[in-house]
């Protein structure tokens, strides 16, 4: 069921993508206004985004290696 | 006479120091640390009981002192005004004196019985619910359950170090997931108390940002969400019993999104959301334990 990986990754990224647009472009504002305010508002957006990518290359790599997971157990050898 | 009331003063008490370690909130929490324990392997049931009671004393600890930092603002909401302090039956010394306690001994128990990595990432849990949420984001920013939800997430890593004395892949997926689920759970609740939490100068974000973009925004999380069910799947850590109750049980959480966006007035649609979203978690882990044991 490997081919499940890339849609589900793109479905997924492009998710996390739209609520990061959502604070970029204004419409889920920070709680004041400045723009300290606004960049910490924007990192936590950037921060789960960075999270979410490394996890889904990390998947994509495990994918091309047949012996990093064992089969069964979904655990890394 | 003063014996009875004295009698009626213990299991006052005892009420009061339950209801502040929030026993609702941690059964859900138990159920995403037992799971992962049987989808990483077969504990034995001295662990099974010793990880429980450790992840109960834990959460309960940093509940407890969440509602010591709290006590200002949870006399201004209804929600949360018959709490201990609020209520004035108990000492906010008292209450943090009592979190901190059932932290300590979480952490020893689980060091002791388990392994430190267990105890390590149970600890960790608490830290980030007090310090990173509950101090920090909870009164700073909207976005203060979406990161606050990794306090939520630890469970999983708990129990899958607990079996397995490390941390992989799959465990970060279960971590994923509870930190994704997070956010059209908790909004669901907060459209609904956003006037209490406004009240209470809390920024959550039906608050800050308005009732449409928030539940745009759950609808948003509750893709990625369904969509990170699915990629244990395909690098094999789950089967196809798995699968289809994780696309039936998120079509389910999808649907209650969509109609709640939809419907008018949406507080009935948001309860449910709020309500399934519970049983959503619940059933999600049940699945993939019944996946990895079949």
């Amino acid at each position: 069921m490997s081919n499940l990986f890339l849609p589900a990754a793109a479905v997924a990224l492009a998710a996390q993508l739209y609520v990061l647009w959502a604070v970029l472009a204004g419409r889920a504002p920070a709680s004041s206004p400045g723009r300290r305010a606004r960049f910490a508002e924007i990192t936590w957006v950037v921060l789960p985004t960075l999270v979410l990518i490394a996890v889904l290359v990390l998947t994509w790599n495990r994918l091309g290696d047949p012996m990093a997971i064992n089969p069964v157990s979904g655990v890394p050898t | 006479m003063s014996e009875v009331a004295a009698g009626q003063r213990q299991r006052s008490l005892a009420a009061d120091l339950v209801m502040l370690t929030k026993p609702r909130i941690i059964s859900l929490l138990l159920v995403t640390t037992a799971a992962p324990m049987y989808i990483a392997g077969s504990p034995s049931w001295f662990t099974l009981l010793i990880v429980m009671v450790g992840g109960y004393l834990m959460a309960g600890g940093a509940n407890a002192v969440n509602m010591y930092i709290d006590q200002d603002i949870d006399d201004r909401m209804a929600r949360t005004r018959l709490r201990p302090i609020p209520g004035g039956r108990m000492t906010p010394r008292a209450v943090l004196a009592f979190g901190l306690a059932l932290a300590v001994g979480a952490t020893w128990l689980l060091a002791r019985y388990v392994n430190v990595l267990t105890s390590a990432l149970a600890l960790g849990g608490f830290y980030f619910y007090v310090f990173v949420y509950t101090r920090w984001l909870k009164r700073t920013t909207p976005q203060n359950i979406v990161i606050g939800g990794a306090a939520g997430a630890f469970p999983p890593l708990v129990g899958w170090a607990a079996t397995t004395g490390t941390v992989d892949l799959t465990a970060i997926y279960l971590f994923l997931i509870v930190f994704y689920w997070t956010p059209p759970h908790f909004w669901a609740l907060a459209l609904l108390k956003q006037v209490d939490y406004g009240r209470a100068g809390v920024p959550m974000a039906p608050v800050v940002w308005g009732e449409r973009e928030t539940m745009d925004q759950m609808f948003w999380y509750t893709i990625l969400l369904i969509a990170l069910t699915v990629i244990p799947v395909a690098y094999g850590a789950f089967g196809i019993i798995y699968l289809v109750s994780a696309l039936a049980l998120g079509g389910a959480l999808l649907w209650g999104v969509i109609r709640m966006r939809r419907a008018k007035p949406w507080t009935g649609a948001a309860w449910w959301v709020y309500k399934y979203s519970l049983l959503y978690l619940a059933l999600l882990f049940v699945a993939m334990v019944i996946d990895k044991k079949i």
